[in-house]
């Protein structure tokens, strides 16, 4: 008879807890401003490194050293984005921002000729990048 | 025959966003043991319709063009024949070769007449092979469904199916008629494994590798962890206190994963010169490598390397492609 109570009473507790945790979570990427500094981030990303075939990055073909392969990157899905609260007073917080990256390449005998090739998937990541938190900025 | 034209587009379409199979993705495979298992009966050596060849000279061909696709994976295999029952190659692990070999003395010349097809029997034929195998097992059938003689190859397929829960009957059809075909589909349909038509197959290349990676095995993105604000003064290479809580974010994962290993990767902006920024980069990720140790991390779990500014994720000539591209980056390796 005591059971049922008991059952439900823990029901609520685990609820309680978990929106606890969620607003304490949201509270961080704010009072952090997380949110915004990965909106920064993502933009960077997009307009500065190569994440688009506007924006190749060009390596020296490993198999081939006269050739090289152009690349470029797609952020396809954002899987995660949290901060969380260090031991540090220095570093208070640490910011997580995982997401599902795809590679594409080209091969060519020059950046020119690559850039101009047929580009192929030829790697898919999931990506992780860990930043601090540090008088009031996020450094990277 | 347009909707089939369309869904044949489509699958095309399909696969091409997909895309080739990635460099970098790891291959881990779906199961542990196959049968490929061949219809020998007299009505595979009639010539198909549309495709103007024996249709066992087709299979063969299906045969070879899948071979050279299926990764060596650890899996074992064997190419085993019914109606008659025959072993043309004895459960093995597979390796490319061997099975080209098997498959090339696969008979083109037999009777048609007078060698109907057991079907059912011969499916029924597989349960003391299926015995020896532990784990996820496949078999793959090629014929033209045109069960004639002995029990029912549905029947039989979903005996064995109970018998063996990890079991998939997958179907490469070459059926000609409605019999044929719905036999096949009935059989594939038991534990919603695969039916493709083996015309297509031998057509639409990447249509058979779909095929292949749908048997066999699946792609595992490869995993990375960027370290970012990790910035060594000039020559320099000690870990400096603000990083701690990134770096044991790092010793984190590795903590709650002690089955994985580690290639810790330093890698520079392009100021400087290479062959400097190369060997800086080999010192950092020393530096990360030490203090990883120095957690408790078993030193044969990890390897460093240093790539200098060769693998760029930036342009180098803004401070911002710079910043991006000064990072220390964690490969995991399973």
């Amino acid at each position: 008879m005591l059971e049922r109570p008991v059952i439900l009473c823990e029901i609520l507790l685990s609820l309680m807890l978990c929106a606890v945790a969620a607003h304490t979570e949201d509270s961080l990427l704010k009072t952090t401003r997380f949110d915004e500094f990965s909106k920064h981030w993502f933009d960077m990303l997009k307009s500065k490194g190569c994440y688009s075939k506007e924006h190749l990055c060009f390596i020296k073909d490993p198999s081939d050293p006269k050739r090289v392969i152009a690349e470029y990157r797609e952020i396809k899905r954002i899987m995660e984005k949290r901060v969380k609260k260090t031991a540090s007073e220095t570093v208070p917080y640490v910011g997580v921002l995982k997401y599902y990256v795809i590679t594409y390449r080209a091969r060519g005998d020059s950046k020119e000729a690559a850039s101009k090739g047929k580009f192929k998937i030829t790697d898919q990541s999931i990506t992780t990048e860990i930043f601090y938190y540090k008088n009031g900025a996020w450094v990277y | 025959m347009r909707l089939k034209k369309l869904l044949l587009g489509l699958l095309v379409v399909a696969v091409a966003l997909v895309g080739f199979i990635p460099a970098q993705a790891k291959l881990v495979p779906k199961i542990d043991h196959f049968v490929l298992f061949v219809d020998q009966s007299g009505s595979m050596y009639m010539t198909h319709k549309v495709m103007k060849d024996l249709k066992i000279r087709l299979v063969k061909k299906v045969l070879s063009d899948m071979n050279e696709l299926i990764p060596e994976l650890g899996y074992h295999g064997s190419i085993q024949l019914f109606a008659p029952l025959q072993q043309v190659l004895g459960p093995q692990e597979y390796k490319r070769s061997a099975f080209a070999q098997a498959i090339g003395t696969i008979r083109e010349d037999q009777k048609i007449y007078g060698r109907l097809t057991p079907m059912g029997p011969g499916i029924l034929g597989l349960d003391p092979l299926l015995a020896q195998m532990t784990g996820r097992k496949a078999v793959i059938i090629f014929s033209d469904g045109e069960a004639n003689k002995g029990s029912d190859p549905v029947m039989e397929s979903q005996a064995l199916s109970k018998k063996y829960p990890n079991l998939c009957f997958h179907v490469v059809s070459f059926a000609e008629t409605s019999k044929g075909k719905a036999i096949l589909e009935k059989i594939s349909k038991i534990g919603s494994c695969i039916m493709v038509d083996g015309v297509t197959l031998l057509n639409d290349k990447e249509a058979l590798a779909k095929f292949v990676k749908d048997v066999f095995y699946e792609e595992v993105p490869e995993e990375r962890i960027v370290l970012r604000g990790i910035h060594f003064d000039f020559d320099k290479y000690n870990i400096k206190p603000e990083w701690i809580p990134v770096l044991d974010e790092g010793v984190a994962v590795l903590q709650k994963h002690p089955e994985i290993k580690i290639i810790i990767e330093g890698h520079t902006d392009s100021i400087g010169t290479e062959a400097y920024n190369q060997k800086l980069s080999e010192r950092r990720a020393k530096a990360v490598f030490d203090y990883f140790v120095s957690k408790g991390i078993s030193p044969d779990r990890m390897k460093t390397v240093g790539f200098g500014e060769l693998r760029p994720k930036a342009d180098n000539s803004t401070a911002e492609g710079r910043a991006i591209n000064r990072r220390v980056e964690i490969k995991i390796v399973k």
